[in-house]
């Protein structure tokens, strides 16, 4: 759930951000395909992935971007502008997981960009294995006026 | 018979540019915001939007990185959308995804992205070895405004299938 406009002023490095459960559905994996114009048999055919040597149909690398975005953003609330992100998958990602965002301030400046946001960021299963590690994000936050 | 590595070796440099036919669109937004399961009325609600600053809604950001919508093809079968030029016709995975965002981006925006491949190396390790593939597209609007950056690491095993053919 978004949460309301965070500010940046009250922003301090080592804050929690907070975490963001996403549960893998097949039904999910094949939205992502279709709202990416990714027809991927990869992504949704088991016989297909099984035939390549894959144990099962996994989430595409790049869908945990969206997740990472979505945890960043609610956090940050709807006055933030997401400026970077970046992350490495560690392991696959399967239907039935249940994956938890985590991320932790790094840096906080400001510049004449606006209020500047780092933000360390990993994703764990339900196994605790780290399946996206690392990543990081960049948030720019509107500054108030006259200071 | 070329090895993957030399395959993958001749893309360095290449660029193609596709033009998207179409604009963004509303839905498109509302599509991916579903699968990600991101309901943030910044992608949904002209009025939440423009209360924050935004001329309209705005694509979650992730959006133009990874979708295929500007691409005008038939699908082959792999499911893989056709027309892509060699950049990508190989089967590798994802290693990780770098992304830079320099303005939100709007339904009735017209993307043309431009694709670089920017490096292949070879990298051992004890599980043998990996080919690396580092490609930069950048994405603009009809404007030709930079909206967003994606650099993207893909990963071949080596050797791999792709390289008997």
């Amino acid at each position: 759930m978004i949460e309301k406009a965070r500010r940046f002023e009250d922003i301090q490095i080592g804050d929690e951000i907070t975490p963001l459960v996403k549960e893998i559905a097949m039904a999910r994996m094949m939205a992502y395909g279709a709202a990416t114009w990714d027809f991927i048999r990869l992504h949704y055919d088991a016989d297909y992935a099984r035939e390549l040597g894959f144990e099962a149909p996994f989430v595409d690398g790049q869908m945990m971007g969206g997740f990472l975005t979505q945890h960043v953003q609610d956090w940050a609330g709807p006055g933030a502008f997401l400026r970077k992100l970046a992350f490495r998958n560690r392991v696959m990602a399967y239907p039935g997981d249940l994956l938890t965002c985590h991320g932790v301030v790094t840096d906080v400046s400001s510049t004449e960009e606006g209020g500047m946001v780092e933000c360390d960021l990993w994703m764990e299963n339900q196994r605790g294995e780290k399946v996206v590690d690392p990543a990081s994000a960049l948030l720019r936050f509107p500054l108030i006026a006259g200071r | 018979m070329a090895s993957l590595l030399e395959i993958l070796k001749e893309t360095v440099g290449q660029e193609i540019v596709i033009k998207a036919p179409d604009e963004m669109g509303r839905s498109s937004l509302r599509q991916y915001a579903l699968a990600i399961g991101d309901f943030n009325p910044l992608y949904s609600d002209r009025e939440f939007a423009q209360a924050h600053g935004l001329r309209d809604v705005m694509a979650p950001p992730t959006l133009v990185c990874d979708t295929w919508q500007y691409v005008n093809s038939d699908m082959d079968d792999r499911g893989d959308l056709v027309g892509r030029g060699p950049i990508r016709d190989l089967e590798g995975l994802r290693a990780g995804n770098e992304y830079e965002f320099f303005q939100p981006i709007h339904p009735d925006d017209v993307i043309t992205a431009r694709w670089t491949v920017k490096d292949v190396y070879e990298k051992t390790g004890r599980t043998g070895s990996l080919i690396f593939q580092v490609i930069e597209t950048s994405f603009y609007n009809q404007s030709e405004e930079l909206l967003a950056r994606n650099i993207e690491t893909m990963f071949y095993r080596s050797p791999a299938p792709g390289e008997e053919s």
